[in-house]
């Protein structure tokens, strides 16, 4: 099967290409990156388009959805996989997205439905996946698991890059709106499952948000506006407020590691490890942490993030915020722990510590459930099977 | 055996005394001066009380709700004070004297429940509400009634619009902040049925301009926070009535909606206000004679089967409610009544019981033959003596 494969800064970019070689496939690679503009662009179209008259592709795959990809391969009447890990994905909004060609998995079940309910039937349900065979490359051995055996880990941002400190561009509000803000984002950080930010917003308190953020020139038209501040902007805010709380909270209590790129003084009992060096290394700290804590980018309303599966995949002991999604596929207390509030966080943290057992059942299950439903090998049969080319 | 019943002007006492007389108690009548009197600390209820408990000698002091200065007296005459709160908020259960050890305390909601029995209170009970349904089925509707009463979809209850109910006013004065950070609060709180957030959500800052505006004062005996306050009295109630207001309007759009209230509703264009109905003798038609009865909880109820829903299904109503936890303790869902936890459940349910009659017939049957064969006053009271009788 011959395979042209868009690549971008995409985490799992590899991932993709190892099971796209395992299955034997003839994979060319083409890179674009997210610098570029991909709603719009003549000259990778044209590009693409050329490759694409000189050779004939089964497929085109890509991690999320890029709009010059979709017209590139309508013009050459090419199937395009694309699949989402971002959510909300703005591309989804664009106008190609209903082409003949396009078949595009989204990982999060929520958006898929609203999508399908928009009228769009070029949309599928498909979770993340692991890449448990080469995981389980990595060899175990008494020094690494002294090395990386801790109590409770983290691995991700916690939002205080700059392009978040875009949060205090909310100070311009009057002081109605700022509470009125706030007031949403508290009251959201309680509640699991359920994102409410977008219905909430008044057009008076949205037509103020718009004197604030609307100058962005990389808003696209066909993206509601009310969905890039309630869906984009105020979750970030919000995931952003969750995880120092949560991160404060739990290094208060226990000793808790966090890999992630940015100093963090604000979080003054946390071990602050830095970013994990490779794949390898973020692999042990799965396997080997009692507690891998999963606190989702709150604007991912249902799906699973590619964490989950990974530490899963890895062996390694889960704990995540609910999500809905997982219900579909994992069974809570089985193959994984949720909790929905932050009491139900501190006691199932101090249950699974203390149950060694248990916790280690729970990992198994969940390991054993991901090596064999939700692999990539799994997904690219799913995705080969929907597209028909067998 | 005797009991002193404290009455006031509540719900349901008649029903409770006619039992007690039945398994052999009998009962002697204290009018209890509730609201008008200082339930706290009060010398003069005191003293005719204790008289009263010294005159004759009581197996138990009973009432509809707790008292403390009634938990007191009963303390120091060494008698039992039965109370079961039908009420939530209800600012005088927060008082120390419920700590007495002569106190058997009975309460409808079991997350009210729940958050007493952590402090260490020796005799507490959770005890659902309870309908009369022997009463109620000595209630033969009229055709005339059938008309005057009943309607495609009923209410009854209050709308908080009135003076006396809408404590919203008195904060009036809170900066600009803090009625934007509770105008969001409360309307999140709106769409989350079976979790109250809303006292959790009142931070330091918001507490103390509250503070500023209107100080909460109260007695020695008092240990409610006055976050606790603010989010019962004040916040649940201006959403409870701003939803009740919201969502009856809306159904009024497309269905005959008639409300039994006290207040003027103008600004309800597609309702028909009734004003109120009498408990005893004119709430039971209502809920024979409406295809649907809603039941639109208080949201200080935080998991309680409200009295009226229990009313309506004694009466053999059709019963279409938000999401309560406790329903599911002795309900089935789908079963023996119908619940909703968004606005748009409630107008899609409204619409397809409304055209779904043997179904609509079937449920409500269901939720009669459980009432009356596990929720009566009957069984409450027997439940109530065996626990007083055990200790």
């Amino acid at each position: 099967m011959k395979v042209l494969y868009i690549t971008w800064e995409a985490f799992a970019t590899e991932d993709v290409q190892w099971e796209l070689d395992r299955r034997g496939c003839e994979v060319e690679r083409f890179w674009i990156s997210r610098r570029e503009n991909t709603d719009s662009n003549q000259r990778i179209e044209q590009e693409l388009i050329g490759k694409m008259s000189k050779k004939r592709y089964d497929f085109v795959f890509s991690w999320n959805y890029l709009p010059i990809v979709s017209i590139a391969c309508n013009v050459c009447k090419t199937p395009y996989a694309a699949w989402s890990y971002d959510s909300p994905l703005r591309a989804l909004w664009h106008c190609t997205i209903v082409s003949p060609y396009n078949y595009i998995f989204v990982f999060d079940k929520a958006d898929y439905l609203d999508l399908k309910k928009m009228g769009i039937n070029t949309v599928y349900y498909l979770p993340l996946a692991a890449n448990v065979e080469r995981y389980d490359t990595y060899e175990m051995d008494d020094e690494i698991m002294e090395a990386y055996q801790v109590p409770i880990s983290f691995i991700g941002s916690i939002y205080t890059e700059n392009k978040f400190s875009m949060y205090r561009g909310l100070n311009w509000l009057d002081d109605y709106a700022r509470g009125y803000v706030d007031g949403l984002m508290v009251a959201q950080k309680k509640i699991y499952g359920n994102l409410l930010m977008e219905e909430m917003l008044t057009p008076d308190i949205l037509e103020k948000l718009k004197k604030i953020y609307g100058g962005s020139g990389s808003l696209d038209d066909k993206f509601p506006y009310e969905k890039y501040i309630g869906q984009v902007i105020l979750p970030r805010y919000i995931t952003a407020m969750e995880r120092q709380e949560v991160l404060s909270m739990i290094s208060e209590r226990y000793p808790c590691y966090l890999y992630t790129h940015r100093k963090t003084p604000a979080l003054p009992h946390i071990i602050n490890r830095g970013s994990a060096a490779n794949k390898k290394e973020a692999c042990y700290i799965f396997r080997y942490s009692k507690i891998n804590l999963n606190i989702t980018l709150r604007s991912i309303r249902t799906g699973m993030p590619l964490r989950v599966f990974e530490i899963m995949g890895s062996g390694g002991f889960l704990l995540s915020n609910y999500q809905e999604d997982f219900l579909d596929f994992f069974e809570p207390g089985v193959d994984f722990a949720y909790y929905d509030s932050y009491d139900d966080l501190l006691e199932k943290i101090e249950y699974y510590l203390t149950h060694e057992g248990e916790r280690k059942a729970v990992a198994r299950n969940g390991y054993e459930k991901v090596k064999k439903y939700h692999t990539y090998k799994n997904r690219f049969d799913e995705m080969i099977k929907v597209m028909g080319i067998e | 055996m005797k009991i002193l019943m404290l009455e006031w002007d509540s719900f349901a006492h008649e029903y409770i005394i006619e039992e007690f007389r039945k398994v052999g108690y009998g009962v002697d009548i204290f009018q209890w001066p509730f609201p008008k009197e200082n339930m706290r600390e009060n010398e003069w209820l005191y003293d005719r009380l204790s008289n009263a408990l010294k005159e004759r000698k009581y197996s138990f002091v009973f009432s509809l709700n707790f008292f403390p200065i009634a938990a007191k007296v009963c303390n120091d005459c060494k008698v039992k004070y039965a109370s079961w709160i039908y009420d939530t908020p209800f600012l005088l259960l927060y008082s120390k004297y419920t700590l007495l050890d002569t106190n058997y305390i009975f309460l409808f909601d079991k997350s009210l429940f729940y958050d007493f029995k952590k402090h260490g209170i020796e005799h507490i009970f959770y005890l659902p509400m309870a309908a009369p349904v022997n009463y109620y089925d000595s209630i033969d509707i009229t055709e005339e009634n059938r008309k005057k009463y009943g309607s495609n979809i009923s209410f009854v209850g209050s709308t908080y619009n009135e003076e006396r109910q809408d404590f919203y006013k008195y904060i009036d004065g809170i900066n600009q902040y803090t009625a934007g950070y509770l105008k969001a609060i409360i309307k999140m709180q709106g769409e989350v049925y079976g979790s109250f957030l809303l006292e959790e959500l009142l931070t330091d800052n918001i507490i103390q301009e509250l503070q500023r505006v209107y100080p909460i004062q109260r007695g020695d005996d008092e240990w409610e926070t006055d976050a606790w306050i603010y989010a019962n009295y004040f916040l649940a109630r201006k959403l409870t009535g701003e939803q009740r207001r919201e969502q009856l309007e809306l159904l009024g759009t497309k269905h005959e909606v008639k409300l039994y209230t006290p207040e003027q509703t103008p600004d309800l264009e597609h309702v028909i206000n009734c004003s109120s109905v009498d408990y005893v003798n004119e709430m039971p038609i209502v809920f024979k004679s409406s295809k649907i009865n809603l039941n639109m909880t208080l949201r200080s109820i935080h998991t309680g089967i409200p009295l009226r829903a229990m009313d309506i299904m004694g009466c053999g109503g059709f019963l279409l409610t938000n999401y309560q936890e406790d329903f599911f303790e002795y309900f089935e869902p789908g079963v023996d009544f119908v619940f909703y936890s968004s606005q748009e459940e409630l107008i899609e349910l409204a619409e397809y019981y409304l055209e779904h009659e043997e179904e609509r017939r079937k449920i409500a049957r269901n939720a009669y033959q459980k009432v009356k064969s596990d929720h009566t006053y009957e069984d409450r009271v027997k439940l109530i003596l065996r626990q007083i009788e055990k200790s």
